[in-house]
């Protein structure tokens, strides 16, 4: 057994591959977009260090700003209306009973298996000024002033960006948390009812505790989510009205592919990665604290 | 635990049921618009069943858009992901879980760090990568780089299951003179089925759905269904809504008849997200 599990040659041969992939498409470009971020390049002529240029410049566009603010509010609403929305829903979905549980689940759950892109395009077409289910809704329920230019409107645009990825990712939340939910033996509860516990104390003294490592993985995936939204932002207003919706990520595509400016494009990446680490901080923090009270 | 007061219960039941519909009657909506025809769709009547069925937006887009071109790029992208990243993946968890080296738990940390990062942050290096290497159009730049950024997801599936198996078969294995590839390929695989079929789940609608990558690493001949779909829209003709949402249809069944029978495996999927802790 020893000699077949302690063999360096097999061990290689089953590591090589994967790692091999890792390392190509993972680490390399990791430490590539570090030195790419110091340099100036459009990826065919030879770069040249500039060191601190890049960072300077994108702190100094007001349009790069704009875009980190809007990505940092999408990850905020993500986390407020799926990871936490989710959680409380699925605490309430518990009480209900099993049949209609599997029903709203489903129904909850299919948005998350189709594509982002079918979503941007359908949702597109919901807000359609002149014919979209939305504007078609409100006039049919009597709310007709409420109809709006949605994604054309400065005010209502970002908004709009946001429901679509939350509506999409909902699922996903709910999925971990209910099934962290029942993961909890039914035993605790019955104790808790049989020592005359109300609902309120039981959620607050048995279920959040018990619940917070699931959570803590989805306030991370729906903070994620939202501060890396791309897809949504391409297809339905390509950053538009003016900048209005454009996040960060969108920033880095057009750098990229539309300016060929590669070498700024790396440094706004950078600075998303190190935001991106910041904000895993914080949630560590959050729920560590909460643990040692 | 049950909330005892009827009138709680009907409350809930009837504003989630409510929410449901927000969520489902988009698709709905969706669904019903790919039979009409583009004028009805414009004339803003948008409940109620289509006044002509018309199936000739679905025929249209099977022979004169091409959509089956698309639809078969998606698959060969697709299945040469799953094969590559559940093989890799396997034999990755394999030494990481079964196997006794130095550096076994720096390796599973890097994945376990990896795991949190998206992938797109790294698309301008990994385009200039590949472009240098020449293969950027090719559906091989797409396999290779979706795999990759799978990988760490499925190994620490893989893992968790592995290590919940008991050793005996393998030592019995060995016992009869078995090499490294027979053990995993003959006694463990068998024995790893249900979390190969999360995996593949996982990996399956991670790779069909891509966007970004598909996005920047495909041109017109080798695009991916939900690429395709974008251009679809801004036809020669005008806007041909109706098309557009009968792509969009044949875009999502296959992740949708993939939930219709297995849903228990698609929730179990999503809900392993949990493994990151």
């Amino acid at each position: 057994m020893k000699n077949v599990l302690g063999n360096k040659k097999y061990i290689f041969l089953l590591c090589a591959p994967a790692l091999i992939l890792l390392t190509a498409f993972v680490i390399y470009p990791l430490i590539n977009i570090v030195i790419m971020s110091f340099q100036k390049t459009n990826g065919l002529t030879p770069a040249e260090f500039i060191m601190f240029e890049n960072f300077k410049r994108i702190f100094q566009d007001p349009a790069f700003v704009r875009a980190n603010i809007a990505s940092l509010g999408l990850c905020i609403l993500a986390i407020i209306f799926n990871a936490l929305l989710a959680v409380a829903v699925s605490i309430l979905l518990c009480t209900l009973g099993s049949r209609i549980q599997k029903l709203l689940r489903t129904a909850f759950v299919i948005p998350l298996v189709l594509s982002i892109s079918v979503i941007s395009q359908l949702w597109l077409t919901i807000y359609h000024a002149d014919w979209g289910l939305l504007n078609h809704f409100l006039k049919s329920i009597g709310l007709g002033f409420l109809q709006n230019e949605w994604l054309i409107n400065e005010k209502t645009a970002m908004i709009c960006i946001a429901v679509v990825g939350m509506w999409w990712m909902f699922g996903m939340d709910l999925l971990m948390s209910y099934s962290g939910i029942k993961a909890i033996p039914e035993s605790y509860f019955e104790a808790a009812q049989l020592d005359g516990a109300g609902f309120f104390s039981i959620v607050r003294y048995i279920t959040l505790p018990l619940l917070k490592n699931v959570m803590k993985t989805c306030v991370t995936i729906s903070a994620i989510g939202g501060l890396f939204t791309f897809p949504q932002v391409f297809i339905m207003t390509g950053g538009g009205p003016g900048d209005m919706t454009q996040t960060v990520m969108m920033y880095m595509y057009r750098q990229a592919f539309s300016n060929q400016r590669y070498g700024l494009a790396s440094a706004v990446g950078l600075v998303v990665i190190i935001e991106t680490c910041v904000i895993l901080t914080i949630i560590g923090c959050i729920f560590k604290q909460d643990k040692e009270y | 635990m049950k909330i005892q007061q009827k009138w709680i219960r009907i409350t809930l039941t009837v504003i989630f049921s409510v929410f449901a519909a927000t969520s489902i009657y988009p698709l709905f909506w969706m669904f019903l618009n790919s039979f009409k025809d583009t004028a009805e769709i414009m004339t803003g009547e948008s409940f109620g069943l289509p006044i002509v069925w018309k199936v000739s937006n679905y025929t249209d887009a099977i022979f004169n858009r091409h959509i089956l071109k698309f639809f078969l790029n998606s698959i060969i992208v697709t299945g040469c992901t799953l094969l590559l990243t559940i093989i890799v993946s396997i034999m990755l968890a394999y030494a990481l879980t079964r196997m006794k080296w130095k550096l076994s738990k720096v390796v599973g940390k890097i994945i376990t760090l990896g795991i949190l990062l998206p992938s797109q942050i790294v698309i301008v290096p990994i385009f200039i990568m590949l472009r240098g290497l020449h293969i950027i159009n090719n559906p091989l730049s797409l396999i290779l780089t979706i795999s990759a950024f799978n990988i760490a997801m499925s190994t620490l599936m893989c893992n968790s299951f592995l290590s919940g198996i008991p050793v005996e078969m393998e030592e019995a294995a060995v016992m009869d003179g078995a090499g490294i590839f027979t053990i995993i390929f003959k006694v463990i695989l068998p024995m790893i089925k249900p979390v190969i079929a999360t995996m593949s789940i996982n990996i399956f609608i991670n790779s069909w759905n891509e966007f970004i990558y598909a996005l920047v690493l495909t041109n017109e001949k080798s695009r991916t269904l939900p690429i395709a779909l974008m251009k679809y829209a801004s036809g020669k003709y005008g806007t041909d809504y109706g098309g557009m949402y009968a792509s969009m249809v044949i875009t999502s069944i296959v992740p949708v008849l993939l939930f219709v029978f297995f849903s228990n495996q698609v929730e179990k999927t999503f809900s392993a997200g949990a493994i990151l802790k």
